[in-house]
């Protein structure tokens, strides 16, 4: 038996029914966690973002419409807007908190294998790093379409804009993460973002 | 093709690589970037919200539609009547399906974020009607096996103003399908036990408070 669609699913929540819900849910929360988890660094955020995303999905009219896109892209939609106003509410300050934020995602990054390579893993931790001081167009990009697989149409959706600024954000974003590595291997300040941006004084 | 030309274009010519060395290099690094946030990818592909989220989730969902979603507006005499008859059945439905129930302790377990908070009942338990007054709790038919020191969910929803009839509370018929927010109390169950309706226009509403629960 074929599992029910998105939309199937969006209907039947929409008249209640709760494991519909919970379906849904767990066919997209995972995503969703993980973009917002690349995008604000802060796993206590990524929580809050993703829950504002299903309940806004609980809303009734909360404006997704089959025919202008997959509901995933949809989800990523509003994902994005939550992360966005968490910047604008200043909630948002990489530089504050960014050790403790390493610390979280490295602790959820955690591989099995004990005999993991530790210089691999050094080297992703950097790579990860400099993904999260990337300017966040550049890094909203990388996480869709590198970290997250999401293909390079579905990405364009998602971010208002077209396929070929895609593209070129995506190229230029690699060249940053290669200079901000390079950076990091020469003992200097591997991402230069992190330093405070706001004044409060 | 410059090498500018090159890294600014959206597509790449291999020919150019061939060409220039320093591109080529430059090319080869890329390459391992790319591989490296795949790897990145494949690392992170198991991390999941953790589960806390679903449970405030579902909480959110069951306080939701506990009270009613709100109606769609137009038409909304026909959209009003409906509401006020669904709201009062989905209320009287709670309180016969969910009578007195041994008083749990159990804390709950989801995590304030944005629209969830947790409280604890007032020390006289729920707003009796003689102190009630406008934006107290109401409590819901099975409110009263809340206990003094029992923490609750608060959520925050949107329910039809025809949801505030059954709680004694007087709603024109021509307002009745209008929305109004409403903190609904929900137990770790996600059973609602009470609700506090935040009107701007308090003017406009007024209870008759002669429910006693």
């Amino acid at each position: 038996m074929a599992p029910e669609t998105d939309e199937d699913l969006l209907i039947r929540i929409h008249s209640g029914d709760e494991q519909a819900f919970v379906s849904l849910y767990r066919r997209h929360q995972a995503a969703i966690f993980r973009f917002a988890l690349h995008m604000t660094g802060s796993e206590a955020q990524a929580e809050d973002v993703t829950q504002e995303v299903f309940l806004a999905l609980l809303r009734e009219g909360c404006g997704f419409d089959p025919a202008r896109g997959t509901l995933s892209g949809y989800l990523y939609g509003i994902a994005r807007k939550q992360v966005l106003r968490q910047v604008e509410r200043g909630r948002l300050d990489v530089a504050l908190d960014a050790r403790q934020d390493e610390m979280a995602l490295a602790e959820l990054a955690v591989d099995d294998d004990p005999l993991v390579d530790l210089a691999r893993r050094e080297g992703l931790d950097a790579l990860r790093r400099a993904v999260l001081a990337l300017p966040r167009r550049y890094r909203e990009v990388v996480v869709l379409c590198d970290l997250e697989e999401v293909d390079y149409a579905d990405a364009a959706e998602i971010l208002g804009c077209p396929i070929g600024t895609v593209r070129s954000r995506l190229h230029r974003a690699r060249a940053l993460l290669l200079d901000k590595l390079k950076q990091d291997r020469n003992g200097k300040p591997a991402v230069r973002s992190l330093s405070p941006a706001r004044c409060f004084v | 093709m410059t090498c500018k030309e090159y890294w600014n274009g959206e597509a790449h010519s291999s020919e150019h690589l061939q060409e220039c060395a320093a591109c080529a290099k430059r090319a080869a690094r890329h390459e391992e970037v790319v591989v490296g946030l795949k790897s990145l990818g494949e690392q992170m592909r198991r991390v999941e919200a953790p589960a806390r989220v679903e449970r405030a989730l579902v909480a959110a969902f069951r306080g939701q539609t506990t009270l009613g979603a709100p109606e769609r507006r137009g038409s909304w005499w026909l959209a009003g009547a409906w509401a006020i008859a669904l709201a009062a059945t989905v209320l009287l439905a709670v309180a016969l399906l969910h009578p007195r129930q041994p008083e749990r302790s159990r804390r709950s377990p989801a995590r304030s974020y944005t629209q969830l908070a947790e409280l604890q009942m007032p020390s006289d338990g729920m707003a009796s009607e003689a102190d009630a007054t406008e934006g107290d709790f109401l409590p819901l038919p099975n409110a009263e096996l809340v206990g003094p020191n029992d923490e609750m969910n608060l959520v925050r929803i949107e329910v039809p103003r025809s949801a505030m009839i059954p709680l004694g509370f007087e709603v024109p018929a021509e307002r009745a399908a209008e929305t109004v927010e409403a903190d609904v109390m929900l137990d770790a169950d996600g059973v609602a036990r009470a609700v506090r309706f935040l009107d701007p226009e308090k003017s406009t509403i007024s209870s008759s408070r002669e429910m006693s629960w």
